[in-house]
């Protein structure tokens, strides 16, 4: 929360000096009062309530809301993007079957991606592409859900790792340009950073960078078993995405939760004014109805 | 006509602002109210009771002034039968207040007693029930005197007799209204030697009284404890041990039900002390209403236990029916 006027704040100081004021008034005697015998008496036997100061609680806190909003207070909030769709690109070679992780990569990778698409927002279309010595795309961006986790669940494993012809898949899948106030898109790869296919991984991440797309890499593996993180972080780095690297089940979920928050929404700074100036209203309002209805005669 | 041009007013008026403090309320004088009485309650009276005030006035006595042969028109239980068998002749005993009687009026007209919300004020229907004995007294030939008491200090008019003695009376009050109002509004506690109260009335006249009397007391018997016994209960038993005591007892319908009027800061005339709350608020009316039926349990004891007679006014109420129907009952009762 910040403020776009922060020196209006001091205003409150004034607010302080009347509630002051209101105190120093409430205890003298009062002008409008009526005479009663034994008044004191029922001083001591009524019940004291907290209602009697609510209307001018209310004109305070009515007060201090329209003071607060002069000094135009700013929320960060975290707005659903317009997202032309978020692919995720799949290894599914014959090593995504090494059990490093637990229970092995290929079902890590399957739960970690539908986890991750729980968190984006329901709007945003969700692809799959996968790759081994070539690249598929499995499903084209689409916001049905219930297509996904049918594609996930039935991967089935071929020969190769070659992560470009993955990315050149999911590249395709996403448009070329994407309507105005359309965000391109984003890309997720889970892959163990091998490439055997001669492409060179930094030039398709330039063209990434060139529409715009984000590659977000995870690193699914353990060093020492097939691993190469270097490549992956590369090009996660060259395009502006983050990489995860993953060691363990839990590294994962820890990742996709990290990615869930960034994918698919954008802080936004708005402008809180106008809420407050309702707020304020509305209490002004209690605060007067409310001492109406309670003073009939006086 | 939808559209209708404003003309210019007429007549124009000059209004006086308002002055910032409420000047009491003027009353008229004495001489005034006593001929409003005259002819607005005792004319009643008369009516009903053809200038026969015994029973308002000469309440059961045990002063006995003679033994005197019966005369037609004597009440036949009256007549004394061992001096009729011992004479042979019908006698009957005569008590000395139907030959002469002083009535003394205590009067309370202190700051609680500034108080009303219907056809006048307490004190207003005080002096309104002084007046009225005054007068009936006055017309009787009988001696009549006051004791007056408010924050300003108490006020003693020695008994006298005739017309002059009521205006004289109602005079003085008025004075010690005045000066009690005067202390109100300056707002400075008037010193605790000068403030007197029931309580040291009782006391004055206790001491004062020295032959049987006729005592009215008027006050509105508020007390600031109601779970203990009000200070004067002690003063008002020994008087009435002694004299022929009537309460009379001042109240305004408002202090038995709280006005229903929402919000309000209530002052105490006596303390000063101001109270914040909602009349209309479920929880402060039963507190109200317990705090009232403790403050009623407690003076009818006071009242029964000191044995006198209790005749209630309510400034609601012209005084002739109550009136009326008190004499009507004491008459009763001899």
């Amino acid at each position: 929360m910040g403020f776009l006027a922060p020196w209006n704040l001091l205003t409150l100081l004034g607010l302080v000096v009347l509630g002051v004021v209101y105190l120093r008034l409430l205890r003298g005697p009062s002008s409008s009062h009526v005479w009663y015998p034994e008044a004191g008496q029922l001083g001591l036997v009524a019940p004291r309530t907290l209602g009697h100061y609510l209307p001018a609680l209310a004109f305070f806190l009515a007060l201090a809301m329209a003071l607060v909003a002069t000094a135009r207070p700013t929320l960060r909030l975290m707005m659903p993007e317009n997202l032309a769709g978020v692919i995720l690109a799949i290894e599914n070679g014959w090593s995504m079957r090494q059990t490093d992780i637990a229970p092995n990569r290929m079902v890590a990778t399957q739960a970690a991606a539908k986890a991750l698409v729980e968190k984006l927002p329901p709007q945003v279309k969700v692809g799959v592409a996968t790759f081994s010595g070539y690249g598929t795309l499995l499903l084209p961006p689409t916001t049905d859900r219930n297509a996904f986790r049918q594609a996930i669940d039935h991967l089935d494993l071929g020969g190769g790792y070659s992560f470009t012809f993955g990315l050149l898949a999911a590249l395709e899948a996403l448009p070329e340009n994407p309507p105005e106030g359309v965000s391109p898109g984003v890309i997720v790869l889970f892959s163990h950073g091998h490439d055997v296919s001669g492409n060179d991984p930094l030039k398709i991440a330039d063209e990434a960078l060139r529409r715009g797309i984000k590659v977000h890499a995870i690193g699914v593996g353990t060093h020492g078993h097939n691993f190469d993180e270097e490549m992956l972080k590369k090009v996660a780095d060259r395009t502006g995405g983050r990489y995860y690297p993953i060691f363990s089940a839990n590294d994962l979920s820890h990742a996709h939760a990290d990615l869930g928050r960034v994918l698919g929404w954008r802080p936004q700074t708005l402008e809180a004014s106008g809420i407050l100036s309702l707020l304020a209203a509305l209490l002004l309002s209690l605060s007067i109805g409310g001492s109406a209805l309670r003073r009939q005669v006086v | 006509m939808l559209f209708r041009r404003a003309s210019k007013n007429k007549i124009e008026l000059t209004l006086t602002p308002e002055p910032k403090e409420t000047m009491p309320r003027q009353r008229e004088l004495p001489a005034e109210l006593l001929r409003k009485l005259e002819f607005r309650v005792l004319k009643r009276l008369d009516g009903f009771l053809f200038g026969d005030y015994t029973g308002f006035f000469y309440g059961p006595s045990l002063d006995l002034a003679e033994v005197r042969e019966y005369q037609p028109g004597d009440e036949v239980r009256r007549i004394d039968w061992n001096v009729t068998a011992r004479t042979g002749k019908i006698h009957i005993r005569q008590y000395r207040e139907e030959k002469e009687v002083t009535v003394w009026l205590v009067v309370d007209l202190s700051a609680s007693m500034r108080f009303g919300t219907r056809r006048v004020l307490k004190l207003e229907e005080a002096l309104e029930f002084v007046g009225t004995a005054a007068a009936i007294v006055a017309r009787h030939g009988d001696k009549v005197g006051v004791i007056g008491f408010s924050e300003a200090g108490m006020r003693v008019v020695p008994p006298g007799t005739g017309r002059r003695q009521a205006l004289r009376i109602l005079h003085e009050l008025y004075g010690l209204l005045a000066l009690g109002q005067e202390a109100t509004a300056s707002q400075t506690k008037p010193s605790r030697a000068m403030h007197a109260s029931l309580e040291q009335a009782l006391e004055h006249i206790a001491k004062t009284l020295k032959r049987r009397t006729l005592l009215f007391v008027v006050s509105d018997f508020l007390n600031p404890r109601p779970e203990q016994e009000p200070p004067w209960a002690r003063g008002l038993r020994r008087l009435a041990y002694r004299h022929d005591v009537v309460a009379v007892r001042i109240f305004d319908p408002a202090e038995k039900e709280l006005p229903r009027a929402g919000e309000l800061r209530l002052r105490d005339p006596e303390s000063g002390e101001e109270v914040w709350i909602d009349t209309s608020d479920p929880r402060v009316r039963r507190a109200h209403a317990a705090l009232v039926q403790a403050r009623e349990a407690m003076l009818e004891r006071t009242l029964r236990a000191a044995q006198v007679d209790v005749l209630s006014l309510s400034t609601a109420q012209e005084i002739v029916e109550p009136l009326l129907k008190f004499t009507l009952r004491r008459r009763g009762r001899r």
